[in-house]
């Protein structure tokens, strides 16, 4: 006898058990590198429905399903949020698998498996590189507060994301902003945090507490990131384009302060601190490098990238800054511009194209200019955008084992 | 808007006890009654125990893994989905959904130090193969909410710290029956609070009162338990082997 009030038990939710094949939709192209796979932009082809499928990569995996996707995919299911994309079901592939002898042996799971999201139009970065895309303050504020929103429902259910950045930002034509890859994403709670992995989030976004190889943190990590998202789109590119962590803590240091006991109380007791440490002193300039920022936009970016995790300011707070609340205000998601779809992955495949055309018509000239080969290489800061996972040990002194991530 | 457990799909799925006591066609077939069904999942929980002990994992894991297993046979055959398979997957699942994982040859080598009998025995691959199917048969649900949570803080404030033990206790047995399909876990933490205190002989009715349940349905609940005791003592080994030696026959 069960206690649920009535129509609350929900027994028409999916009436039949287990899941529908992945030949229900049909792959349209490639828009994105997930976590752990692909992503495609795919139409249902019974409703015409447009929605994206993640594959989740089973190949080489010898513990069964991964558990990155069981943590994926339990905090999908558990949150439920307007400003966080919707899971709507999982989906498998008959795999042609044969065995020796050629039949086929009956595991149909090798062929993979599929998280259906909801399709949105943009991801963050993909948007912002768009040739001559310039992002007005009222659709800066209404970004910077739906991505607070969703990471406050996140934080308060318990759930730290931990790959925060432009290209997990989803916004759709109507001017939404859902935040997705919960790929590295995990539950915390806050009587026993600690042995979590250093090892997340995208180098550029990643939180000096990190850094320094703290394994005790909360959801001040995921706040860094929004920091340094929110100083990307007034800068207009990315603030600590860091190569390596060396570098990338260097770079911290520059603008934000070296850290030390009196501005950061512990810092010193976190494992790599002496190693990292620098030689010279170095002082907080962001006010200095900033100053042309609006009074309020630097008051807020301030508290959000405060070095000590324990100062920076929460996702709560943040919705309550001034800034949100003076004009001008954020504007209606609704009265944003619509754009052609663009993705990061996209922008990317098509400056690639792009360079390789101008390269081939540059070698039919007599003379290619040194400088254009090397910024075929580097100098475009967004084609040499990082990966959380492609930021693995990159380091002898990073190369401490870690089977799977925690 | 939290995900608690009243927003979670663990609610939402709560069932009926008469759409938990149903034994598929395909194990009707094979002689299987309820009681047998009854009798197999709950061998299968405390073989589920066993596997932990062995491989080492917190109680947490053992419910989770228990609750997957009999949400499982709500929906799928015993013929289909034998239980000696089933039980040590939904353990290998439960252990990295609850972040406690446990490899997939140490539980192989577990469970053949376990059981001798090859109809026991299991490949790595065959528990992999068996992740998947009850990963789909779960509908990748895979959050359980368990009454251990709400357990001290319930005895802390009915003044009954000293009966901790029997209720954590009382609380472990209760996976040896269908409650956490049935009753929210909160209500089966205070059906075994409850027991604790005619067990014990403590005043509680004053307690219970003020809490503001269904008092009924943790009375049901605690009767349902008592129960339990009384009929677990007449279930032998020979009772136990014969309804799984129903499951080996071959139509």
């Amino acid at each position: 006898m069960a206690i649920a009030v009535p129509g609350q038990l929900n027994v028409s939710e999916s009436p039949s058990w287990g899941s529908r094949s992945v030949d229900c939709f049909e792959k349209l192209e490639q828009i994105g590198e997930g976590t752990y796979g692909q992503v495609y932009m795919a139409r249902e082809i019974k409703t015409g429905e447009i929605v994206a499928l993640k594959k989740i990569r089973m190949d080489n995996e010898r513990e069964g399903f991964p558990i990155t996707a069981i943590r994926e995919i339990k905090i999908l299911k558990k949150l439920h949020h307007e400003n966080v994309i919707k899971l709507k079901e999982i989906v498998t592939s008959p795999g042609a698998e044969k065995d020796e002898q050629g039949r086929p042996d009956g595991n149909k799971y090798k062929g993979g498996i599929y998280m259906v999201f909801e399709y949105m139009d943009h991801d963050l970065t993909g948007l912002a590189d768009r040739p001559g895309m310039r992002f007005s303050v009222p659709q800066i504020k209404c970004y910077m507060r739906q991505l607070l929103t969703g990471l406050h429902y996140c934080h308060v259910n318990q759930v730290l994301h931990r790959d925060i950045k432009g290209s997990n930002l989803l916004i759709d034509n109507e001017g939404n902003l859902k935040l997705a890859d919960f790929g590295l994403a995990r539950s915390f709670s806050n009587d026993h945090n600690g042995n979590l992995t250093n090892r997340v989030i995208t180098l550029w976004y990643r939180p000096p507490e990190l850094l320094l190889g703290t394994t005790r943190y909360g959801p001040a990590v995921d706040m860094w990131s929004v920091g340094c998202i929110f100083a990307e789109l007034l800068h207009g590119k990315p603030i600590f384009p860091g190569k390596d962590e060396p570098e990338q803590l260097n770079k911290i240091f520059e603008l934000c302060g070296a850290p030390d006991e009196s501005n950061w109380p512990g810092v010193s007791k976190i494992p790599w601190y002496n190693n990292f440490k620098p030689t010279r002193p170095m002082k907080r300039r962001l006010r200095e490098v900033f100053r042309h920022f609006d009074r309020h936009a630097l008051e807020l970016l301030e508290r959000m990238l405060a070095l000590d995790p324990s100062q920076r300011i929460s996702a709560k707070d943040a919705l309550d800054a001034e800034y949100f609340w003076t004009d001008p205000l954020p504007c209606d998601p609704k009265s944003l511009p619509k754009y052609e779809s663009s993705h990061e992955f996209q922008t990317k495949k098509k400056r690639q194209q792009q360079r390789q055309h101008e390269e081939t018509a540059n070698a039919k000239t007599p003379a290619p200019t040194a400088a254009h080969s090397t910024s075929a290489n580097s100098a475009d800061w967004s084609s040499t955008r990082p990966n959380a996972t492609g930021t693995e040990p990159t380091h002898a002194r990073f190369s401490t084992p870690s089977s799977c991530r925690t | 808007m939290a995900a608690n457990f009243w927003t979670s799909s663990h609610y939402k799925q709560l069932l009926d006890q008469e759409e938990v006591d149903v034994v598929q066609p395909l194990d009707r077939e094979k002689g299987i009654t309820l009681e047998d069904f009854k009798i197999i999942k709950m061998h299968m929980a405390n073989y589920i125990g066993r596997l932990a002990q062995s491989v080492k994992v917190r109680q947490r894991v053992v419910a989770t893994a228990v609750a997957y297993m009999r949400r499982v046979y709500t929906r799928k055959s015993m013929t289909e989905y034998d239980p000696r398979l089933v039980a040590p997957t939904c353990l290998y699942l439960a252990s990295k959904a609850e972040e406690s994982t446990v490899q997939a040859r140490l539980l192989v080598f577990y469970i053949r130090k376990i059981y001798l009998d090859e109809r026991y025995r299991y490949e790595i691959k065959d528990i992999l193969e068996m992740e998947m199917k009850i990963l789909e048969a779960l509908n990748y649900y895979l959050v359980v909410f368990h009454p251990y949570r709400a357990l001290p803080q319930l005895l802390q404030d009915a003044g009954m710290n000293d009966v901790t033990q029997i209720c954590w206790g009382l609380v472990n047995d209760t996976y040896k029956m269908d409650l956490i399909l049935i009753h929210p876990p909160h209500l089966i933490a205070l059906a075994c609070i409850y027991v604790a205190s005619v067990l014990k002989d403590k005043e509680s009715t004053a307690w219970f009162e003020e809490l503001r349940v269904e008092m009924n349905v943790v009375k049901n609940i605690a009767m349902e338990i008592l129960d339990f005791y009384d009929s677990h003592k007449m279930i032998t080994e020979e009772r136990i082997n014969a309804s799984m030696n129903k499951l080996a026959l071959r139509q």
